[in-house]
């Protein structure tokens, strides 16, 4: 138990010093709301856009994400943050994510990374989605592809034309988070399994036990009765 | 090339031994010469080197277990410096002390098989081999049984027959019969003989149980502590040999002054006739000093009946899986009194130690132990038990056997209980020499000495040891009955499990004999072990009547003893 | 007619394999579910009485490996639509989501390692040693000699594991906490090695790996040699792939891995020992019968695993569903069962 104090002690050192990075104010437009513009790629023309009120708090790049109503997948990586799996229904599932992140043994393979709209570009962010707080104002992105850098598709608009693909109500009281889709996400959720599968499955099971003891006992008292 | 009689079966010459990481050589310039045929039996006490000696006759010194070797030993034309237990293995049939390690296979005829199928050798021989064994050894009813079920006695003779269906040269055992219990000893020790005698098989045995081996062998091997060894027909070295090396009949005859020496009630008989031609008056009851007689006339050891009781077992029955291993036994243990549970293997010896120590909840009936003024399940009182099973390996957790018997005073101190300190339980126990080294390293008999004190370290108010002196030579067994009398007379209840019929007869206050389980009989040694056919002592069988060890036996005749 | 049937050991490898493979890949838990059911009506139709050690220590050990397998799904992976609870984010590294998706798939975690430890039991108690031994080359003698060491080790390790408990017990010192069974560790080994020593010892007296013969050419050698190298690597990149996500290059390099590095072990000239067989392994109708369907399963398996692998799977994110069934899989899969049936219902062993 010793050993763990210092451990904690030290993540929220680094915690509060990597996560303090400080609000850039911008003086040019008073107009500019308190939210961060997110654009999501699943590659195969399918995006989503999404405006995140921030309310002052201090959201890093995964909560960023989490907050704008998308489903998402992610894993602590311990002292590397935490990595995104799956968006939506687009990723991997755990154990390979916890392997690699998704990644395969060809170059190509596609992964989830965090990308900070810049002038005219994309740009990777060394840290990571955890070790970048949200800013007012900026556009955040995130893509399914593989290589490095941003992929070509990407586009890149600006924080309104997000707010106004996204739906985003500016002028109402309280700011909430606003999502839209584009484009049909590839590998959508298979219709549920319908309930005569199940108890098909659920058949087979029973008969399975029920096979199986009567083999177990049928040879058991085989063995008893033959001749030693 | 044939072996001509001349050649000895195996050549020792000058070998000097130290086993890896140890200064001391156990052996030092030992030369032994085994003739064809010839049975030599290697005596002496424990961690003197006789597992050692056994070893180089096939190989296994030095190759299995590394170490310092100088000298030479030859099996014939080879050499064991040049060839490995391997190349010997069909020159030499090695049998182990343990039964249940030896068995490598779950089928009595593939075990014989074993070793003639590494060796290569056709499969039409090599069937006709395994039959043979079976025969030899009188197994063939056990060809498809598994070795698992197969009793320990069993047991080893299927590993002597896997020995034997190698053609070997030379036989050789590492105290064979430690493990059994006396029938099944006797049925393995003729065979062997058997082997000797109608097939010239050289047979190198190492026993302790003298009184059983002696009259079997021609030779005697006596190891002594510093390595060397002094050797000589039986009839050269028996009288050389202490009293506590010999058996009964043969201190009686030493007393008696008879030459030579008697090696078996047989013999010790045809001495007595030839010595008293009239006869001998039969002494029915012998009386012991300081002993009380009950009203149906058996007698006890004054301070044990009429000591409170500490052990109580009424109606116990224990079951383990499928079948009862003890049924409904009833047994009092008074403070002070040694208690010895005798019976075959599997009788329910262990698991009468087992109840008592609480580590088996009875089916049926209580276990109770007298603990500050109330009786009470052994369950509840941790630490006031001492109990030494037969594998002591479960109470060695360090490096040396120093920090073992500490770690268990320092136990009993937190409980309030402790009574000695480390170097007070090293004197009790004669083991000051072992103090810094690894238990794991000790010889058998050693090792249940540090058993037993690391036990009495833990400072319990009863004593439980099964089988404690497997493996020990006359005069360790004697040390630590000494010991355990000495405990006994300062009010510590003990039981012992154990097969060794001289040995209780001269030291144990009751006996109880357990067959199939059950409760056969329960009294004094006088009364128990008198008039039976196989639990009486030499001396009974000899002379009959009350007569148990060989002090009575004096008396009887009218020896000075 | 006797009510005893034994089979080849071969016929168990291959059982063995294809069992194993499903218990490795899938994470459905209908199909492990049903994996364990076969595992366990194999065990105890075909494990004759006396070599059925008990398996009672799987099922003490199951509660652990479910807490494991749950506290680290639950704390590393804190998505899912089903929030159990939140903690504040603040917290460091436990802070955030803990999901019931993570719970749900904590516990197919351990059902799989469950499943796992079935079929691996029951496979152990299916093949005697010394048939083992007899199909190994005898080139390969001292691995033999390291393996038999190792399946003495293990059963010894629980018997002193029960007797070492006793001992504290009754010497009064107790078992609190995490702490008090550190010092049972080294005489748990210890014990099991003094155990498994003796059977070295015992292995080497009877002469085990035989006597050693010289013949060959040199030229066979280098390329037996080769042979090893190339399997070797080709299992070091099968590895690779494996553990890198790959899905079709690692089962290629595994089985031409495995058949370089025979090769390369049997061809090997040197010190070659004769040796011979007491019993014929006899391979009959009922062990291609369980090879058979052992086969048909693995290939069905691989089949799926490669067309629709989310249907061997189980993926509880983003959201918590029912598992999906995959139903080819789980009707094919009675075939592993086949062994069973044949002990109950086949002629039986000659006598």
């Amino acid at each position: 138990m010793r050993g763990i104090l210092p451990a904690l002690v030290t993540c929220a050192l680094v915690f509060a010093l990597v996560g303090d990075v400080p609000p850039r104010i911008s003086a040019a437009a008073p107009a500019t709301p308190d939210v961060a513009g997110l654009v999501v790629s699943y590659g195969d023309g399918a995006f989503s856009y999404a405006t995140v009120p921030l309310d002052g708090e201090r959201l890093d790049g995964l909560a960023l994400l989490k907050a704008s109503g998308l489903s998402v997948l992610a894993i602590d990586f311990g002292g590397y943050g935490q990595g995104v799996c799956k968006i939506e229904v687009v990723g991997c599932d755990v154990s390979a994510c916890r392997m690699r992140l998704c990644q395969t043994a060809s170059a190509d393979s596609p992964f989830w990374r965090f990308l900070v709209a810049g002038d005219g570009h994309w740009a990777l962010s060394p840290l990571g989605a955890s070790g970048v707080t949200a800013k007012a104002g900026q556009v955040y992105g995130w893509a399914w592809a593989g290589g490095t850098g941003a992929p070509d598709d990407l586009p890149l608009p600006t924080l309104d034309e997000v707010m106004t693909r996204s739906g985003f109500e500016r002028d109402a009281t309280s700011l909430r988070p606003a999502l839209a889709n584009q484009g049909r996400i590839p590998g959508s959720l298979d219709e549920h399994p319908a309930w005569d599968r199940y108890g098909a499955a659920g058949c087979i099971l029973v008969a399975m036990g029920a096979g199986g003891l009567i083999l177990v006992r049928r040879a058991s008292s085989r063995r008893g009765e033959a001749p030693s | 090339m044939i072996a001509t009689d001349r050649m000895p079966a195996l050549a020792i010459d000058a070998v000097t031994y130290a086993y890896p990481g140890v200064d001391e050589p156990v052996l030092r310039a030992v030369s032994l010469d085994l003739d064809p045929a010839s049975f030599t039996l290697v005596v002496g006490a424990s961690g003197s080197g006789k597992s050692t000696l056994l070893r180089l006759a096939n190989g296994l010194v030095p190759h299995f277990t590394g170490g310092r070797f100088a000298g030479a030993v030859r099996v014939g034309e080879l050499d064991t410096r040049l060839s490995g237990p391997r190349e010997l293995a069909a020159a030499v049939g090695f049998v182990f002390q343990d039964p249940e390690a030896q068995m490598l296979t779950d089928r009595v005829d593939d075990e014989i098989a074993f070793g003639l199928e590494q060796a290569g050798i056709p499969r039409g021989t090599m069937r006709k081999r395994v039959e043979e064994a079976l025969d030899l050894l009188g197994i063939g009813h056990l060809r498809e049984r598994s070795p698992a079920t197969l009793s320990g006695g069993e047991r080893q003779r299927v590993a002597i027959a896997s020995a034997m269906a190698m053609h070997p040269r030379i036989l050789v055992l590492d105290e064979p019969t430690s493990q059994l219990d006396p029938w099944a000893a006797e049925d393995v020790l003729t065979v062997v003989r058997r082997l000797n005698d109608d097939l010239g098989t050289t047979v190198l045995m190492a026993e302790h149980r003298l009184e059983r081996t002696l009259h079997h062998a021609d030779r005697i091997v006596e190891l002594a502590a510093p390595g060397t060894v002094t050797q000589g027909g039986v009839g050269e070295v028996l009288p050389r040999l202490a009293d506590g090396a010999l058996p009964p009949v043969a201190q009686l005859g030493r007393q008696a002054g008879w030459s030579p020496l008697p090696l078996t009630v047989k013999e010790a008989r045809r001495a007595i006739d030839a010595t008293y031609p009239i006869g001998v008056r039969r002494v029915d009851r012998l009386s012991d000093g300081g002993h009380s007689t009950d009203p149906d006339g058996a007698t006890y050891p004054a301070g044990s009946r009429s000591s409170p009781v500490t052990i109580a077992l009424e109606g116990v029955t224990v079951r383990r899986g499928e079948r009862d291993v003890l049924r409904d036994v009833s047994l009092e243990i008074h403070a002070g009194e040694l208690v010895a549970l005798m019976g075959r293997n599997g009788s329910g010896k262990t698991s009468l130690l087992r109840a008592i120590a609480g580590l088996d909840e009875p089916r049926r009936g209580t276990v109770a132990i007298a603990s500050q003024g109330a009786m009470r399940s052994p369950r509840h009182l941790p630490g006031a038990i001492g109990y030494v099973p037969q594998q002591s390996g479960a109470l060695f957790w360090h490096e040396t056997v120093r920090e073992d018997i500490k770690f268990a005073i320092d136990a009993a101190r937190q409980r309030k209980t402790a009574t000695s300190s480390v170097e007070e339980v090293l004197a009790q126990l004669g083991i000051a020499g072992l103090a810094d080294r690894h238990p794991r390293d000790l010889s058998v008999g050693e090792r249940v000495r540090a058993a037993i004190a690391v036990v009495l370290a833990g400072s319990p108010s009863i004593l439980l040891l099964d089988e404690p002196t497997r493996g020990m030579d006359w005069r360790a067994k004697d040390a630590l009955l000494a010991l355990l009398a000495g405990l006994r007379d300062s009010g510590m209840p003990i039981a012992i499990a154990t097969h060794d019929v001289e040995l209780m007869a001269r030291f144990a206050d009751t006996v109880v004999l357990l067959g199939d389980r059950e409760m056969v009989a329960v009294g004094p040694p006088r009364d128990v072990l008198t008039g039976s056919l196989t639990f009486s002592t030499q001396m009974n069988t000899l002379l009959g009547g009350s007569v148990l060890t060989v002090d009575d036996a004096s008396r009887v005749l009218g020896l000075g003893g | 007619m006797s009510g005893v049937t034994t089979f080849d050991v071969r016929a168990w490898m291959v059982w063995g394999t294809s069992a194993f493979l499903i218990a490795l890949l899938a994470r459905n838990p209908f199909v492990l579910v049903e994996l364990g059911i076969v595992a366990l009506t194999v065990r105890f139709a075909c494990v004759p009485p006396e070599r059925l050690a008990g398996i009672g220590w799987i099922l003490r050990v199951a509660p652990l490996m479910l807490a494991i397998g749950v506290v680290f799904n639950v704390l590393t992976v804190r998505s899912g639509d089903r929030v159990l609870a939140t903690l504040p984010d603040s917290w460091p590294v436990i802070g955030g989501d803990l999901t019931w998706n993570a719970f749900a798939y904590g516990v197919v975690s351990a059902l799989a390692l469950f499943v796992l430890l079935l079929v691996g039991t029951t496979l152990g108690a299916l093949m005697r040693w010394i048939d083992l031994t007899r199909i190994l080359p005898q080139r390969v003698a001292p691995l033999a000699v390291a393996g038999s060491v190792a399946w003495v080790f293990l059963p010894e390790l629980s018997r002193s594991f029960t007797d070492i408990r006793e001992t504290m017990a009754l010497r009064g010192i107790p078992l609190r906490g995490p702490r008090s069974f550190l010092p049972l560790v080294v005489p748990l080994l210890a014990q099991g090695l003094e155990r498994a020593m003796t059977t070295a010892e015992v292995l080497e007296a009877r002469g085990f790996g035989g006597r050693p013969v010289r013949a060959g050419s040199r030229r066979a050698g280098g390329m037996a040699d080769l042979a090893l190298i190339a399997g070797l690597v080709a299992l070091a990149a099968g590895s690779y792939d494996l553990v890198s996500g790959g899905r079709i290059a690692w089962p290629i390099l595994f089985a031409g891995g495995a058949a370089a590095l025979g090769t390369g072990l049997l061809r090997r000239p040197v010190a070659d020992a004769p040796r011979t067989r007491y019993r014929l392994a006899r391979w009959r109708w009922m062990d291609t019968a369980t090879c058979a369907g052992s086969v048909a399963v693995a290939a069905i398996f691989l089949w799926r695993w490669i067309a629709q692998p989310a249907g061997l799977g189980f993926d509880p994110y983003p959201h918590l569903e029912w598992p999906p069934v995959d139903l080819p899989m789980m009707l094919v899969m009675p075939l592993l069962a086949l062994p069973a049936a044949i002990v109950a219902f086949g002629p039986g062993d000659d006598r």
